[in-house]
């Protein structure tokens, strides 16, 4: 009974072996002073600019308008990817039509676009939005058309056996049925969620976490910048942990994600 | 436990208020088809009355399954009709079931959906009642993934037949089974269709499986009717009767036979006999 419960927290403290090791290795090295600070700050020194940053609200408003421009691009760019993904899967009319020219502007880096962008929309939020738009498109587009055309032929045979077309084939077959591709691009589309972001907002802005970062560098405050970038690899984490349950609870059908 | 599934099928299919006579008679008339330059049927015809039993056997390859494909209205025949009770087959539809060799249960729906998929308005009392009837009521709120093979096919059993089908077509529904559960499933099969009456059109290349279920067998051989055999013994029937094996020994003659005709001479015994599955 102990020792069950001895490996159960076993368990789930090993994924957070390494940071941890990191951590300290980070806080012994720092107090030995064998970093410069200027180079790399110290953690305490990192933990007191957060709490400051915190302590004015700055921090968190920051945090906010990142979170904003990244759901608002995910939302526009991963809804428009699901929509065409749909399309052209079900439609090998709407396939031909749309696919090469959708894979050309894929090969483009769509980072690449960023003086054309700022041509187009200043500087302003669209900017950003745009760019992550771009980026969170293509992920969840190709795998929601992958998604769509590996539905098993067999299944859909036999739907329309029983009956089964239009909504409510989509519904009880296609969309289920594509599902977990669907999700791995949403997945990837938040990893590109958050690169987009950070290159954006290293752009001419005057707030968010790239801002916080930029500005920082100026006045060469390594603690900021550390306490930046600490952040983005939270965020990160967050979102995967988001996609997990997502996944989690779509798939409990699925016998790959019926363990735990 | 073989006696347990059927004497639940008998005892929950007793009270419905099915009447004899329901099945549909399906007639096909010089039936053909060709995939690009191979042609699977060539004029084929055939002619099963309401209600009856027919199994259609051969080797693989001989066009058995395309047949019922073409039945379902799965697809069209290039040539030649295919009439169920006088109308034209052109699209799959509600009278009409298929059984096939695999469940192709939807992963995502749970085993009562699965059975009542395509279904409209109050369904789930019916479903319940299909899955009483293959003895699977207490799994119907399991993922299929987690049923045995024989399991998920008495599902797709009960997915048939929850719509009152007039006529069920099963496309080699046991061959993926071990021998146990598909004897246990050939009972189930034929007390079902004992009680209700459909018109059922087994495609197998098992013989025994052919003899233990069909009023008649029908051999096809090169995309055409090769022998259209009677079964005209009294059911439930046994495997180890002497008339059975009589029965079995001579379709199986008949299908090695006519092979045996086209092979050459010096092709080794055992390699025919394994033919015979």
């Amino acid at each position: 009974m102990i020792t069950r419960r001895i490996n159960a927290f076993a368990e789930s403290a090993v994924p957070w072996l390494l940071p941890i090791t990191l951590l300290t290795a980070w806080l012994v090295l720092a107090k030995l002073n064998w970093i410069p600070p200027q180079v790399f700050p110290a953690p305490w020194d990192v933990f007191r600019a957060g709490v400051q940053l915190a302590g004015s609200g700055a921090l968190l408003e920051h945090l906010r308008i990142s979170a904003a421009r990244a759901g608002t691009g995910f939302l526009i760019g991963g809804g428009i990817g699901f929509l065409l993904g749909l399309i052209n899967g079900v439609s090998f009319t709407a396939e031909r039509l749309l696919d090469t020219s959708l894979q050309m502007i894929r090969n483009v880096p769509h980072l690449a676009l960023i003086p054309l962008v700022i041509l187009w929309f200043g500087i302003d939020e669209e900017a950003k939005v745009f760019l992550v738009t771009l980026g969170v498109f293509f992920p969840v587009y190709i795998n929601t058309f992958h998604g769509v055309r590996t539905v098993d032929r067999q299944l859909l045979e036999m739907s329309r056996m029983y009956g089964l077309s239009g909504w409510s084939l989509f519904r009880e077959v296609i969309f289920p049925g594509a599902l977990p591709s669907i999700l791995i691009g949403v997945r990837y589309a938040l990893g590109f969620m958050w690169l987009t972001l950070i290159v954006a907002e290293t752009i001419a802005t005057t707030s968010g976490i790239g801002y916080l970062a930029m500005n920082a560098r100026e006045f060469m405050q390594t603690d900021v910048v550390v306490l930046a970038i600490l952040l983005y690899s939270l965020l990160g984490k967050l979102a995967d942990v988001l996609a997990r349950l997502l996944e989690r609870t779509l798939l409990s059908w699925h016998p790959n994600y019926q363990s735990q | 436990m073989t006696l347990n599934i059927v004497d639940l099928a008998s005892a929950a299919v007793s009270d419905s208020p099915r009447p004899s006579g329901a099945g549909l008679r399906l007639q096909a008339k010089g039936v053909r088809k060709a995939y690009g330059a191979a042609e699977v049927l060539k004029n084929l015809s055939l002619d099963i009355r309401p209600g009856e039993f027919v199994s259609v056997i051969g080797r693989s390859g001989c066009g058995k399954s395309t047949l019922l494909r073409l039945i379902a209205g799965l697809e069209p025949p290039d040539g030649g009709d295919i009439l169920v009770s006088g109308r034209r087959q052109s699209k799959p539809n509600g009278e009409t079931r298929v059984m096939f060799q695999e469940s192709r249960l939807l992963p995502w729906r749970r085993v009562l959906a699965n059975v009542g998929v395509g279904l409209a308005g109050r369904w789930h009392e019916q479903a319940r009642l299909a899955l009483r009837q293959v003895g699977l009521e207490e799994r119907a709120s399991d993922w299929p993934g987690v049923l045995s093979g024989g399991q998920r096919q008495r599902v797709a059993l009960a997915r048939a037949l929850v719509s009152r089908p007039r006529l069920l077509l099963l496309d080699e529904p046991l061959g993926a089974l071990d021998a146990l559960t598909r004897i246990e499933m050939q009972r189930l099969i034929e007390s079902i269709w004992l009680d209700q009456r459909f018109t059922a059109l087994l495609v197998t290349h098992d013989v025994a499986e052919a003899v233990t279920l069909a009023d008649r067998i029908v051999m096809l051989e090169h995309g055409r009717v090769a022998a259209d055999i009677p079964v005209p013994l009294p059911r439930p029937r046994e495997r180890g009767d002497a008339a059975f094996a009589a029965l079995e020994g001579e379709v199986l003659r008949r299908v090695l036979g006519r092979e045996s005709a086209q092979l050459p001479l010096t092709r080794p015994e055992p390699a025919r006999l394994k033919l015979a599955n």
